[in-house]
């Protein structure tokens, strides 16, 4: 081997090992915090305590977030949850992770069972259905971010996004059929996104969740703009306020969704606005980021 | 005494031309030759390395000292700050407002600040029945509500978006997100 080139092995061979036990050394110092964290959760079921401490080191070592085990534990230790409890959750977050699914939605979920004081029996349920139902829509969102196993930052929007369209009164099949249609069409999963913010406000404002699923699904294999969608709310507030009642209003959603798909009259027909973002909310009064898109002023990008 | 030295180097000479020559066996002969040559080919070696030995000993040991440079910052300091973190996303700034003229204290819980009770404290708008509080939130789906006199946790009246859980408690649910492209199929 000429010199030269036994320069770059050596380096190769001395700098890659070391950068690999940096990250090693990085995720077990994570890890060790999150233990000391664990240990300050005091008490005497010592063994719990002990499982938790296993359960959230080997989470932290496949992946999950450290940060958000800590400030977990925090909360449970200070809501006095039983260790034994938070390590089932760590688990059931750690085994989504795995599988490629964001394991927030879990930690948001027991964060928020720990706030309320709901029983440990209660919440238990509660997050072992939260996890099938984010199985299933992470099978939905991954037809639309085009990565295989990983699901990103926007899939995790998604995946929240579809998981809150069912807890409104979508059933799985009507979020099945909304998935095909938007598959067939091409949408990525921003659209896809929109397309269920936009069924999030109707079900909202309190349009039957059945119709609202066939109202998109319309509208999704007609090539609506997303303006046009975006917009529907607006509508149906509008017309609520002109005393219209709801079958009327969905039939007239129909009419207009089957205009704007053949190019026609923009679906407002009043040209206030519909389309930009929170111009429907702005009305409402009260919380201006409430329930729909910002209302607020965008702050710009960090 | 040279002339004695040479008279019998001339004597000795002399009687060496009287022996009788005898042939070296051919193998000896290319065995011994080759030897030579072995011994010459290694002392040429020598010769040749021995100056770019010095010479590549010296760039390993700047290489070393160029990674251990290098490395060692990084295992020990340096990787935390460049791990790999999200993605940076748009803010949003949104005000939150609540209604209750007989509440003592208002605080808001959501998933953007892990549902503690205690972190964001809505103010009385002057003497109105309002509470109001306004932060900047990154871009996503948050449920949220009102703690209440630090007892219990009501949705958002004035928002439209509500989720309940198993036990049925309702939460109010907030999308902060743009909607991309302007016009054209979804």
């Amino acid at each position: 081997m000429k010199p030269s080139g036994a320069i770059i092995a050596l380096i190769v061979v001395l700098a890659v090992p070391m950068l690999a036990a940096a990250g090693t050394a990085k995720k077990g110092e994570d890890a060790l915090r999150a233990v000391e964290e664990v240990y300050a959760y005091g008490g005497s079921d010592e063994e719990g305590v002990r499982t938790l401490a296993r359960t959230a080191s080997a989470a932290i070592q496949s992946g999950v977030s450290a940060e958000e085990i800590e400030v977990f534990i925090r909360e449970a230790a200070r809501t006095h949850r039983s260790p034994k409890e938070v390590a089932a959750y760590i688990e059931i977050a750690s085994t989504l992770h795995s599988e490629g699914v964001p394991p927030g939605l879990v930690f948001d979920a027991g964060l928020e069972g720990f706030a309320r004081g709901v029983l440990e029996t209660e919440m238990r349920r509660s997050i072992d259905a939260l996890q099938s139902r984010l199985f299933f829509c992470r099978t939905i969102a991954r037809r639309h971010t085009g990565r295989g196993k990983e699901v990103g930052s926007a899939g995790d929007m998604l995946i929240r996004a579809l998981c809150y369209t069912m807890n409104m009164g979508l059933t799985e099949d009507e979020i099945a059929a909304l998935g095909a249609a938007a598959e067939n069409s091409g949408l990525d999963e921003r659209a896809f996104f929109n397309v269920l913010r936009t069924s999030m406000e109707l079900i909202g404002l309190g349009m039957d969740p059945g119709r609202v699923s066939a109202l998109m699904v319309r509208a999704i294999s007609n090539g609506v703009g997303v303006q046009e969608v975006v917009g529907l709310p607006a509508f149906v507030q509008a017309e609520r306020e002109n005393g219209f009642t709801d079958d009327d209003i969905y039939k007239g959603l129909l009419g207009k969704i089957d205009e704007a798909a053949a190019g026609g009259k923009h679906p407002s027909g009043d040209g206030n606005g519909i389309g930009t973002p929170g111009a429907g909310s702005a009305g409402r009064g009260g919380t201006s980021g409430g329930g729909t898109s910002a209302g607020g002023n965008p702050g710009g990008r960090k | 005494m040279n002339k004695k030295r040479e008279y019998e180097d001339r004597e000795l000479q002399a009687a060496f031309s009287s022996l009788r020559r005898l042939k070296a066996p051919e193998r000896a002969v290319r065995r011994l030759s080759e030897r030579l040559k072995r011994e010459q080919q290694g002392h040429d070696r020598r010769k040749r390395s021995a100056v770019p030995l010095l010479r590549i000993r010296r760039q390993v040991l700047i290489a070393v000292f160029a990674t251990l440079l290098i490395a060692v910052p990084l295992t020990f300091g340096v990787t935390k700050r460049f791990t790999a973190g999200k993605a940076p996303s748009r803010t949003y700034v949104v005000r939150f407002i609540y209604e209750d003229e007989k509440a003592r204290s208002v605080h808001l819980v959501g998933d953007f600040n892990s549902w503690r009770s205690n972190e964001v404290v809505l103010e009385r708008v002057g003497d109105s029945k309002l509470w109001s509080v306004e932060l900047t939130l990154e871009e996503g789906l948050y449920k949220y509500g009102f703690l209440v006199n630090g007892t219990y946790i009501v949705s958002d009246p004035f928002s439209g978006l509500k989720v309940k859980d198993s036990q049925g408690n309702e939460s109010s649910l907030m999308v902060l997100a743009g909607v991309q492209g302007n016009g054209g199929s979804l």
